[in-house]
């Protein structure tokens, strides 16, 4: 598994980003899924930056493998913040008069909706949140 | 990167927002819908050109969403991709907003 090591800092998300693009370059992955894989690793690694630390600093892993029949990608998230486990909350109602009136958890849920798994663990001190995609779309 | 350009019609905005709402963009963002949400009665956000969204981009425009809600105005929103759609669908926020 290739491994990158950078500052829990949103002004890093670019770089997981790219690192991860660079591993599913030699893969024919469509737009929609690259897409879907930007976006959680948006979600989960802007949630490191903002809470895993705070206040103080610290580094995020993120690991990541591609995997053979069906053709998979697995990226792993590791952070040795405080212990949380974004999948224990609730599932948050998306009713039209709730969404207007709370904020948070939306992007857990797109996580959790666009992946095909979401695993936590806590081992030797870190978090590890473990997402797994398809890179073919099922239908086709 | 997001590049907004506004339409004045007076008492209706329209906002074309060309880029990404994501975590990057979403304070200047939330800067300028919030100016245009305070001036005009109807404001229009025209995604024709928005390819991307994630949860900081959708905290923005509820809260635009709201703010003109409060004021008896109406946030409407037009043209919007496939990509931002499914995002809109999943959270909900396509029953939410005024999809024009």
């Amino acid at each position: 598994m290739k491994s990158l090591t950078v500052p829990a800092d949103t002004g890093h998300l670019d770089e997981v980003t790219a690192f991860v693009d660079g591993e599913l370059e030699a893969y024919d992955c469509p737009v929609s899924v690259q897409l879907q894989i930007e976006l959680a690793i948006e979600e989960i690694f802007v949630n490191i930056a903002s809470y895993a630390y705070k206040p103080a600093d610290g580094e995020a892993e993120v690991r990541c493998e591609v995997l053979q029949d069906p053709l998979r990608v697995v990226i792993q998230f590791l952070d040795g913040g405080k212990p949380f486990d974004p999948l224990a909350g609730e599932v948050p109602d998306i009713s039209r008069k709730a969404l207007e009136e709370r904020e948070g958890g939306l992007g857990i849920l797109l996580v959790r909706k666009t992946m095909d798994d979401v695993q936590y663990a806590y081992e030797n001190g870190k978090n590890i949140l473990t997402i797994l995609k398809r890179l073919q779309e099922k239908d086709g | 990167m997001l590049n907004m350009k506004l339409t004045d019609r007076g008492t209706e905005g329209e906002l074309q927002m060309i880029g990404r709402l994501d975590t990057i963009t979403a304070p200047d963002a939330e800067k300028r819908l919030t100016e245009a949400a305070e001036r005009f009665d109807r404001l229009i956000l025209d995604m024709s050109g928005l390819g991307y969204v994630s949860s900081a981009g959708l905290r923005v425009l509820k809260r635009a969403h709201v703010a003109m809600r409060r004021r008896d105005g109406a946030l409407l929103v037009k043209n919007v991709s496939k990509p931002v759609m499914e995002v809109l669908e999943l959270t909900g926020f396509a029953g939410m907003l005024h999809m024009i």
